[in-house]
């Protein structure tokens, strides 16, 4: 069994008197692709934003690659490749810049610099744009350069905070394929997304969270097994997940 | 790592193309403007070719061995100086039509000055301070001491000058408006989250704007200045002080302007805020009304650092030197160091705690 790279033990944050993420237990193993689902404000940004040091949690431990994530900050996010859900992009900088830039914040110089921008560009699919401003991107374009800002630096763990919003099915398709890709090369994916079948597709484990909590954690059969055990029956994810969280709309306000 | 931030940072500043040209254009056209509109008034306060100068001595007097060469220095700059005597100065004043009267005392001066020559006062006034200086220098003896009725120290400074100067100076002040590029960018895209996933330090990313921001700045003064020393033939005097003067303003404008961005987390609100006190500060520090014949009180005029700038540059212009060097420089390494600091302390604090 592949060891954990991710041990996440009694992560809470609470604003005031709200509770965001709830005392939540997970562990990603090296080498898979892991799901986090979850409805409107149920705690998934803020796990990942605590997750990537961004915000702090309220209490509770983050380990990653075997290091405490407060004690040795340095050393964890130098191995991990955040895309965050808005497009954390330069409009008025050319593709190479904007991976230029995110590159050498992780201390890249010269010809590996140079080398680490040739290859994240290759790799989202956009050499033939390099010298194009971000700003004059598609939306797709704009997606895969976020990705590529991400990549640079050659993270073993690769967080995705829905990288697909609002872009058309050849470029989601195009993503997923890399990700996919990424993760044959041998990197971590942790992933969210509303979109059921990009779960599906993609994940080998998911976590259903709501209410800050962790309400369900497994394989999709796994998953399936909790609401049925008509095994031979097939049981979308989907089905699965409002069963689980339920019906009601889930509106909120950002905190 | 900070190399390729501030010269991304830098992009960015400089393909704000609107930003650029408005700092560039704007204190040329300003000071063209000003100095056709003030003109007239400054010629007003021209003095006539010859200012009569009564003054009577003190038998004791240690400036009375100077006399002749005070003379010979004053009908050069166009100051006639006659020795009168008498106990009344009021009386020698009326018999002698003198526009201005000097009490040479044993190791000081008192200038009387009479209203309806309050020009001419100041003018003597100025003239008899640096050549009193320059004595002193000479003879490596104190000056004597000056007894100043009513009368605070005019240069003798001209519209073109005086506007060309302090233009550049407020537009110096404005420069962190080159900083919206980057920090408008950084909080419309969330990169400044993103920012905190890399191994970057919070002193780095602050230097990786200040130090574009003072670079961009120096270009487009020293485009201003150049443009306007050419088409309206500015005197800048002692340039060693001014460009001292003229580095330190950029930089302390640079943090301030920071300080701005990091105390509101909407640009529009850093903006207004900084250039409403900027305003405030020009206003009292004499860009908008020379601080020659400002009303405002001198203790008030002295808290705006645009005052100590523009009165240092201006003095150095007209004169060579300022006393006010030594607190223009005092004044913005101050503000550089305080803002800096409360600059980072700020920006930290918003952000919430980091891991």
């Amino acid at each position: 069994m592949s060891q954990a790279i991710v041990k996440i033990r009694g992560l809470t944050k609470k604003y005031e008197n709200r509770t965001v993420v709830d005392a939540i237990n997970l562990e990603i193993k090296k080498g898979e692709i892991f799901g986090l689902l979850g409805p409107n404000g149920a705690g998934k940004s803020t796990t990942i934003n605590m997750l990537c040091s961004i915000i702090k949690p309220t209490a509770g431990e983050i380990e990653v690659f075997g290091s405490n994530l407060w004690k040795d900050k340095k050393k964890v996010l130098a191995r991990i490749g955040y895309t965050p859900q808005e497009l954390a992009i330069h409009d008025r900088l050319k593709a190479w810049e904007n991976v230029e830039l995110f590159t050498a914040l992780y201390g890249y110089k010269k010809e590996q610099l140079e080398r680490a921008v040739d290859k994240s560009l290759a790799y989202v699919g956009l050499s033939e744009n390099r010298n194009q401003f971000a700003g004059k991107f598609s939306g797709g374009m704009k997606r895969r350069l976020n990705i590529a800002c991400a990549i640079g630096h050659d993270p073993e763990l690769l967080i995705f905070d829905e990288p697909t919003v609002g872009i058309d099915p050849q470029s989601r398709n195009f993503i997923l394929e890399k990700i996919k890709e990424s993760n044959h090369d041998g990197a971590t994916i942790l992933y969210t997304s509303h979109y059921m079948e990009e779960i599906e597709a993609l994940c080998t484990r998911i976590a259903i969270m709501d209410n800050g909590k962790i309400i369900a954690v497994g394989t999709r059969k796994e998953l399936a097994n909790l609401i049925s055990d008509h095994s031979e029956t097939e049981i979308s994810l989907e089905e699965i997940f409002l069963t689980l969280t339920g019906k009601r709309l889930r509106d909120y306000a950002e905190l | 790592m900070l190399f390729i931030l501030m010269k991304n940072n830098l992009k960015l500043m400089l393909r704000s193309h609107w930003i650029i040209m408005l700092m560039i254009v704007s204190p040329i056209v300003i000071t063209a403007v000003l100095n056709n509109v003030f003109e007239q008034l400054m010629k007003s306060y021209e003095s006539p070719e010859n200012i009569l100068v009564g003054y009577r001595m003190d038998e004791n007097s240690l400036l009375a061995d100077f006399m002749p060469n005070i003379k010979t220095t004053a009908a050069e700059h166009g100051i006639s100086m006659v020795e009168l005597s008498g106990s009344d100065v009021q009386e020698l004043v009326k018999n002698n039509g003198c526009m201005v009267f000097v009490e040479m005392g044993n190791e000081d001066y008192v200038i009387y000055e009479i209203d309806d020559y309050e020009n001419e006062g100041r003018i003597v006034e100025y003239f008899l301070t640096g050549l009193f200086d320059s004595i002193a220098v000479q003879n490596t003896t104190n000056s004597p001491k000056l007894d100043v009725i009513q009368l605070d120290v005019m240069p003798n400074v001209e519209a073109k000058d005086y506007y060309g100067i302090v233009y550049t100076v407020f537009v110096i002040w404005c420069c962190f408006v080159v900083l919206t590029g980057v920090i408008s960018s950084e909080r419309s895209n969330k990169i400044e989250q993103k920012y905190q996933v890399t191994l970057i330090t919070d002193w780095k990313l602050y230097l990786g704007k200040a130090i574009p921001c003072v670079f961009v700045t120096l270009i487009v003064t020293g485009i201003t200045t150049l443009a306007s020393t050419c088409l309206f033939d500015i005197r800048w005097g002692s340039l060693p002080a001014s460009i001292l003067i003229l580095f330190l303003s950029i930089a302390a404008a640079t943090v301030y302007g920071l300080f701005c961005c990091c105390m509101f987390r909407t640009l529009a609100i850093s903006i207004s805020i900084s250039f409403v006190s900027i305003w405030i500060a020009g206003f009292i520090g004499g860009a908008f009304e020379t601080y020659m014949y400002s009303s405002i009180r001198t203790p008030i005029k002295e808290m705006s650092p645009l005052y100590h700038i523009n009165r240092a540059l201006v003095e150095c212009s007209a004169i060579g030197s300022s006393t006010y060097v030594k607190s223009s420089i005092l004044y913005l390494g101050g503000i550089i160091i305080v803002f800096t600091v409360l600059g980072l302390a700020l920006s930290k604090w918003k952000r919430g705690p980091r891991l």
